[in-house]
């Protein structure tokens, strides 16, 4: 178990994607606070898993002032470009390029590793009725790790039955 | 005092950058715990408090460079219209908003019927929209002309019938100082209509005062407005409502070479006490059309003739030349060529409140409003056969062209109370020099169409608000036409043709792809402070080429 101690030279940011839990599959509940709640902050991985997945969801050039935050995986998702599975680890891979770029720029080496981008592997990438979901393991430069569990419910290419 | 707010959606990208790097330091030095980069906070605080404060800065800078009168001198195109019209309210200057111009249109039709053109009818010239303000009525009989907004029909020589209305322009602004002859389509065609044309050309179409113009005048807002030193003349001519859009003057006096009127005694000396007074009233000269009765003087061996007509000093005071004369409803192209153009001074009609400016010679009263002239051209269609020379005579549709506003002028500077008591003030169109521009533009296959129209209007608008400048450079041309180009296309050398109608009678060409001067004539009132370039956008040619780039 952690202790005070342990944060110490660390910095907190607002959690965005609440209800995270160190072991198991959880669902994770996107707001600054709950209703009735006053809000959370995080720290260490757990910021640096949010920093992720909220810079690999920004969709690039939607923020006028910074045109290069973001990725390009939303776009290709919305744009009904990503068809199979093989476009769907083709539209993660290059996101994940732009995503380390942009992660690494705002860095420095003064900041605590376990809040350093170190690298991310894409695990599976499956389509569903529903979408596409991802799972990937986000890894610091403290060499810890989480795995991330994305299912993108977004409209994709369908195989029908001509007559 | 009204300051717009800068549009959050507008700002400078580097600024709100640059602002978000400081905030995220001043953030992390308030608070080190504070994570500022992607994130709630970083995106929060940082880039949305970036985007807030850039906003916040601009409208501040904005506001300070309004506010000073010595920012807004500095660079007056970034202070806002409202904050230095109120600064410059201390200095008794006010903005000009703008004139719309006006004009007569020349409706033919096929019929000896009563029209009826309403009140608010539109009519579209070059792109423009024209009203009338009231409405007319065209009838077939002068016995049924009772009102002003009454229009007598006359029958042209194709058969067809003639009738004018007055129109002015719906926004303000030099766009509607169109040309004399240009095709007015009208938005509902009135009954029996075949064409609509401009009678003369139209005048009157100012455009509002930019921060700029205004803040060059804030000399002659403090200066006593009375015919004294060159500031104090010009605030005077401009304080009077119907002068206060002049865009240019230049003031000739003792000491001044091209002063030549106040040496008019036996001994080889300037005596000082005159005063020649270079007035240019709007961008171009206004074409003026008349119908001028023609006595034949000559008949030449071809059977046709040499025809005189006076132009008196009232009719067109002050006129340049007479660009145009055609047979009435003549649509024919061109004009019968001017044999001769004789100049003289009018100067009857002087009185203890109308004192007559010293004038002696014909070059002295070139363009003042006491010109008159007898003009002799050569009909090349009208065959003299029976006809008597001295005797027999024929109408013509005469165009001439001249500076507007210069009687008027003239009757201000010489009335009794507005003249100075010991001074002679003769006000003087400026000397004339007509220019034709062409040049080429290189752009690649597939480039969007150039806008030559654009470009020609652009020119123009330089041009003819470049002041007494006495030259002319190539760069400043090279400049406007550049503002009009993208990425790899650029403009050719400028081929700067002008002509020049000295006060002489003389007229003089000059050509230069680098540097059109005025020359130096000061014996003939000739120089760069009392010449000025007037370029029509028609007079612009501009060829649009495509480059070929090689394979490589």
């Amino acid at each position: 178990m952690s202790t005070i101690d342990d944060y110490v030279g660390c910095v907190v940011d607002l959690v965005a994607l609440g209800g995270v839990s160190a072991t198991g599959k959880v669902e994770l509940r996107q707001s600054l606070a709950a209703p009735g709640g006053a809000g959370e902050i995080c720290t260490g991985i757990q910021m640096l898993v949010q920093r992720f997945v909220i810079e690999l969801l920004t969709e690039q050039g939607s923020m006028p002032y910074a045109p290069l935050r973001g990725t390009r995986l939303m776009s290709l998702i919305n744009q009904g470009t990503v068809r199979t599975q093989l476009d769907a680890i083709q539209a993660m891979q290059g996101a994940l390029i732009d995503l380390q770029q942009n992660l690494w720029s705002e860095e420095s080496d003064l900041d605590p590793d376990d809040e350093r981008y170190d690298s991310a592997t894409l695990i599976a990438a499956s389509l569903t009725n529903n979408g596409i979901q991802y799972t990937l393991s986000v890894a610091s430069r403290a060499g810890t790790s989480r795995k991330v569990i994305l299912p993108l419910a977004v409209t994709v290419g369908k195989v029908v039955s001509l007559p | 005092m009204a300051v717009t707010i800068k549009d959050l959606s507008q700002l400078n990208i580097a600024d709100v950058q640059a602002n978000q790097q400081r905030l995220n330091e001043q953030l992390q030095e308030f608070d080190p715990t504070v994570q500022t980069k992607r994130g709630p906070l970083g995106d929060y605080l940082g880039y949305y408090g970036a985007v807030i404060e850039t906003g916040t800065q601009v409208n501040i800078d904005m506001l300070q460079r309004s506010w000073s009168l010595q920012q807004v001198v500095a660079d007056p195109s970034l202070a806002d219209d409202d904050t230095v019209d109120g600064i410059l309210s201390n200095f008794l200057l006010t903005r000009n908003p703008g004139t719309a111009a006006n004009g007569q249109v020349t409706i033919v039709v096929s019929q000896l019927a009563v029209v009826t053109i309403a009140n608010g009818a539109q009519f579209t010239i070059n792109g423009q929209t024209f009203v009338t303000l009231s409405s007319f009525t065209a009838r077939t009989s002068s016995s049924n002309v009772l009102s002003a907004t009454d229009r007598l029909m006359t029958q042209l020589t194709d058969g067809n019938y003639a009738f004018v209305i007055d129109v002015t322009a719906q926004s303000v602004g030099t766009a509607g100082n169109v040309s004399k002859d240009t095709l007015v389509t009208p938005v509902a065609e009135p009954s029996n209509f075949v064409k609509a044309y401009t009678t003369n050309d139209f005048t009157g179409g100012t455009s509002a005062q930019t921060n700029a113009q205004l803040v060059s005048l804030l000399e002659e807002g403090l200066a006593a407005k009375a015919l004294s030193g060159r500031t104090n003349m010009n605030a005077a001519l401009r304080d009077q409502a119907e002068f206060s859009g002049v865009l240019a003057t230049s003031i000739i006096g003792a000491g001044d070479e091209e002063m030549i009127r106040d040496a008019h005694t036996i001994f080889p000396l300037s005596f000082g006490g005159k005063i020649d007074w270079y007035i240019r009233a709007q961008e171009l000269p206004q074409n003026v059309g008349l119908t001028k009765t023609a006595t034949l003087v000559q008949v030449l061996d071809d059977a046709t003739g040499i025809w005189q007509f006076n132009l008196s000093r009232d009719e067109v005071p002050g006129f340049y030349d007479v660009p145009r004369i055609i047979l009435p409803g003549s649509t024919a192209a061109g004009s019968y060529p001017i044999t001769s153009d004789v100049r003289s001074n009018d100067m009857t009609g002087a009185s203890i409140n109308n004192v007559l400016p010293d004038i002696e010679t014909v070059t002295e009263g070139a363009y003042t409003r006491y010109q008159a002239a007898v003009i002799q051209f050569h009909d090349t269609d009208t065959s003299c056969v029976g006809k008597t020379v001295n005797v027999s005579t024929q109408d013509y549709a005469v165009t001439v062209r001249a500076m507007p506003l210069l009687a008027d002028m003239q009757a201000y500077a010489s009335d009794r109370h507005v003249r100075n008591a010991a001074g002679d003030v003769l006000v003087k169109a400026p000397v004339p020099c007509f220019l034709q521009l062409s040049f080429s533009i290189f752009v690649h296959a597939g480039d969007a169409e150039i806008d030559t129209g654009a470009i020609a209007t652009a020119l123009a608008a330089t041009i003819n608000n470049y002041g007494f400048s006495g030259q002319l450079p190539a760069g400043l041309l090279q400049s406007v036409v550049q503002g009009f180009l993208t990425s790899g296309q650029f403009c050719g050398a400028i081929d700067m043709f002008g002509k020049l109608r000295r006060p002489d009678g003389h007229v003089q060409f000059l050509r230069s792809f680098d540097r059109l001067v005025i020359p130096h004539l000061p014996s003939i009132m000739t120089t760069s402070r009392t010449a000025v370039f007037f370029l029509d956008p028609a007079d612009v040619a501009i060829a649009v080429e495509t480059i070929a780039l090689p394979t490589v």
